[in-house]
């Protein structure tokens, strides 16, 4: 018989028998839909939540520990954890990037958060830092979903002037409206000027050159393009105007190259003070009005739009101006401060995290709750502005880039502080072995972080489950197999005499057993189609109906399902797989039943 | 006549069912030849191997002891595929109960056998079976579905289906058992037509006086032997 013969003989037995067909489908249906609709959430979980939370490409390596006397000692010395180590796990096989984390070593204080809180909260700060480049993807990700949710509201774009006329979370542009501000952008190092006394106190790269940690250069070391090396035996970008150099730096009219502006706040006291007029400073030196500084009608300059006046210690009015330094929290920390510490405190709840963004705290350096102060003329009071979310951020505390840390590890703790490092993330090429990676970095005296660990026992978990519930749905899918087994020896019986005479017409053994597991094979299809339009069905409901009521919750995808056409085809191969095995006996036993015997009874 | 092989040719057909006591013979060697060109009718009480030997004879049943050659072929020792094919090709069958397939339209009953013969182009086997139809005289029911036809239309279609194929040999189990005896004069005749315009050889097992008396030979079976072997004296 050929294909085509047979495709139509077929239907035709289908169409016959349609009811029969779509109630023996049910089963199929079923099986078929719970095994993908439960292979395509635990992909979207992973995909979407676990990848986020612990990324599947990137594990976090830190020294191993042994204790001796009660104490948790490090195997390897701090002094090995540098750069060297970084270029060696570059080195390793299938680490494609290694990032450095660096934790702070001094203590600090943070305050702020009127706006958000109702009062200005106090906690000791812990914070370390990170390199910008293993962020900026999740936090544009993130903020990108943010952005949509603002557009949502179809508000009409409001003229401003400055960027305190817009509401929270915008900036005024350069075409005179509010426009939302891309905080992701900000988490970069946008520099920080670090005070010195003498080289110990700079990163290991820099030097003390005119008060500030700057490259150093000299007759021998040339500078980089752009750059010349001054009268402060510093690298500094050269210039001919104001306008070549950053905002918060000026031409220096008589060496021709950019300084940092210099500013100074009417009393010391009021870098403690969280207000935005205060901190503007006043620049040294410079009128906005254009006239000479000594004249009577110079109106004194502020620093630029976005930068505050950061005088060089707590007990001095006069700094520099800076961009506040960009800072990612933990979503941990939000839904925690919802569940326990709001509801104890008596505090406002954060509604979604997009509420933070732009934020700005005070970070009171050299100062704190737990440890000894510094000397007041050590500390030192800086703004944070919250630029993002990431799981990677520190859970009980916030992340800085890389640099900021590094300089202020330097300039509290010495050079040394800032010239190692305390964990490391690779980035693998996909989805390896993890073990084999850990085997390697175990040769260094490293390991497996405790969040890497959680990470390795979540994934394993989110397998298990799936591995469980596709068991399940096979389960179905087999008793959905024997359900058509019985179906298919009742239609054999119903049917004997139609293959008798089939049989006397030229049908052969085989063409009757093509015939069975042809209608088996279409009624594996029917079923795997309407089994995976099921499950697609009810995977949107659920994201629906998750879009709906579950809010505010950190971490909840918009997807909560991953689709992989080859889901789809192995469902539709399952339930043909169970209808051949179904209808495998019972088209034997018509391809054996006696035409002679049929016919003459 | 003498130059071409007989149609049909048994020799010493032996079939039993079952074993030791149990044991039934239902052919204690049947010897038969069946000239090209014959109507042949199988007479005898039921249980006497009438119906076993057309099943031989058909191809469909290859459990017996002997020689049974058909249209020059021997059939014993075929395979599934070639006794299936000789099937199609060589014989039809007429059944009591006509067998037609309830969900099909009377034309697609009749081009039932092209199914199994995929050497056939589609627009000639619609032509065929249109012919085949029109031969037993129901070239308008093409469309009529068989729950809608008397039973000797039915019996009709099942003739104009064995017909298909332009078989050399028409082999007809009780074909007027169901039907009345208006309708039985009238299918006969058209198979009695078969033998003698179109030149068909036809085997007829029935257990009717009637049916057995129009055939030119008759051959009488009882207990599994060949009892009697009358030619001649129809009408």
């Amino acid at each position: 018989m050929s294909f085509w013969r047979v495709l139509r003989a077929v239907w035709q037995n289908v169409v016959r028998n349609r009811r029969s067909f779509v109630l023996s489908s049910i089963g199929l249906i079923v099986g078929v839909a719970t095994l993908t609709f439960f292979v395509h959430l635990g992909m979207g979980i992973q995909a979407g939540v676990l990848n986020k939370i612990f990324p599947v490409n990137q594990i976090e390596v830190e020294p191993k520990t042994v204790g001796i006397a009660g104490l948790r000692q490090e195997v390897v010395e701090q002094s090995r954890l540098g750069e060297d180590l970084v270029s060696e796990f570059e080195k390793l096989p299938d680490v494609t990037r290694v990032f450095a984390k660096l934790r702070s070593k001094l203590q600090a204080r943070l305050w702020g958060g009127q706006a958000l809180f109702g009062y200005a909260a106090r906690t000791e700060a812990f914070f370390d830092g990170l390199e910008p480049a293993l962020l900026v993807d999740e936090l544009q990700t993130l903020e990108r979903v943010d952005a949509k949710r603002v557009q949502e509201a179809k508000r009409k774009p409001e003229p401003c002037k400055r960027d305190d006329e817009c509401r929270l979370g915008e900036m005024c542009d350069a075409g005179g409206t509010c426009r939302a501000v891309e905080y992701w952008t900000h988490f970069t190092d946008r520099g920080t000027a670090l005070v010195c006394a003498d080289d110990n106190g700079c990163p290991p790269d820099l030097r003390c050159r005119g008060g500030l940690c700057q490259q150093a250069c000299d007759a021998q070391t040339a500078c980089a393009a752009g750059s010349v090396c001054s009268a402060l035996g510093a690298c500094e970008p050269a210039c001919q105007s104001d306008a070549q150099c950053e905002p918060t730096h000026a031409c220096d009219a008589r060496e021709h190259v950019c300084r940092r502006l210099t500013c100074e706040l009417a009393k010391p006291e009021d870098q403690m003070i969280d207000s935005p007029v205060k901190l503007a400073g006043q620049l040294t030196g410079r009128c906005s009005n254009g006239v000479a500084f000594d004249s009577p009608a110079c109106e004194r300059a502020a620093c630029p739009p976005a930068t505050y006046c950061a005088p060089k210690s707590a007990v001095q009015a006069d700094g520099y101006c800076e961009y506040p330094i960009p800072a990612v929290l933990s979503p941990l920390l939000i839904e925690l401060f919802n569940s326990s510490a709001a509801v104890s405190l008596g505090m406002q709840k954060i509604d979604g995290m997009e509420a933070m963004l732009g934020m700005q705290f005070m970070m009171h350096l050299g100062n704190s709750y737990f440890a000894a102060d510094l000397p007041p003329e050590k500390q030192a009071v800086k703004r944070v502005e919250i630029v993002g979310f990431s799981s990677k951020a520190l859970d009980f505390g916030v992340t800085f880039p890389l640099a900021y840390v590094r300089g202020f590890n330097a300039r509290y703790k010495g050079t040394s502080a800032a010239a190692t490092y305390d964990t490391f993330i690779l980035e693998t090429e996909g989805n390896e072995d993890v073990s084999r990676l850990i085997a390697e970095i175990d040769k260094y005296g490293m390991t497996l972080s405790r969040k890497s660990q959680d990470a390795q026992k979540a994934a394993d978990l989110l397998f298990i489950l799936t591995v469980v519930f596709s068991f399940i749905s096979l389960v179905i899918l087999f008793v959905a197999g024997v359900n058509i087994m019985h179906t298919f020896l009742t239609l054999v019986t119903e049917r004997r005499y139609e293959i008798g005479i089939m049989r006397a017409i030229g049908a052969t053994r085989a063409d009757i057993r093509r015939l069975f597991l042809t209608e088996a094979l279409l009624l594996g299809i029917f079923g795997g189609v309407v089994g995976n339009l099921l499950s697609f069905g009810v995977s949107r409901g659920v994201n629906w109906v998750a879009a709906k009521y579950l809010t505010g919750i950190p971490f909840k995808p918009d997807e909560f399902f991953a689709y992989d056409w080859r889901v789809i085809l192995g469902g539709i191969a399952f339930a043909c797989v169970f209808c051949l095995i179904g209808a495998f006996i019972p088209a034997r036993r018509a391809a054996k039943l006696d035409p002679a015997v049929v016919l003459s009874s | 006549m003498s130059d071409t092989p007989p149609a049909i040719e048994l020799i010493e057909l032996q079939k039993t069912y079952g074993a030791g006591d149990t044991e039934n013979h239902v052919l204690r060697g049947v010897s038969l030849t069946v000239a090209s060109g014959e109507m042949v009718a199988l007479t005898g009480a039921s249980g006497s191997g009438k119906s076993t030997l057309l099943n031989i004879i058909g191809g469909l049943d290859q459990t017996y002891r002997g020689e049974a050659r058909v249209a020059g072929v021997s059939l014993s020792t075929m395979k599934d595929n070639t006794l299936s094919r000789f099937r199609n090709r060589t014989v039809g069958f007429i059944f009591q109960q006509f067998h037609l397939m309830p969900h099909l339209s009377v034309l697609d009953n009749v081009m039932l056998p092209s199914w199994f013969d995929p050497e056939r182009g589609k627009l000639e086997l619609h032509q065929a079976a249109v012919d085949s139809l029109a031969k037993v005289g129901l070239a308008h029911k093409v469309a009529a579905r068989p729950s809608h036809l008397s039973g000797g239309e039915k019996q009709r279609v099942a003739i104009a289906r064995a017909l298909f194929n332009k078989p050399r040999i028409l082999l007809c189990d009780e074909p007027t058992g169901a039907l009345d005896s208006v309708t039985t004069e009238k299918v006969f005749d058209l198979i009695v037509d078969l033998n003698r315009i179109g030149g068909l050889t036809v085997v007829v097992v029935t257990h009717e006086n009637d049916i057995a008396t129009r055939c030119p030979r008759r051959v009488s079976l009882v207990d599994g032997r060949v009892v009697a072997d009358d030619v001649g004296g129809a009408p």
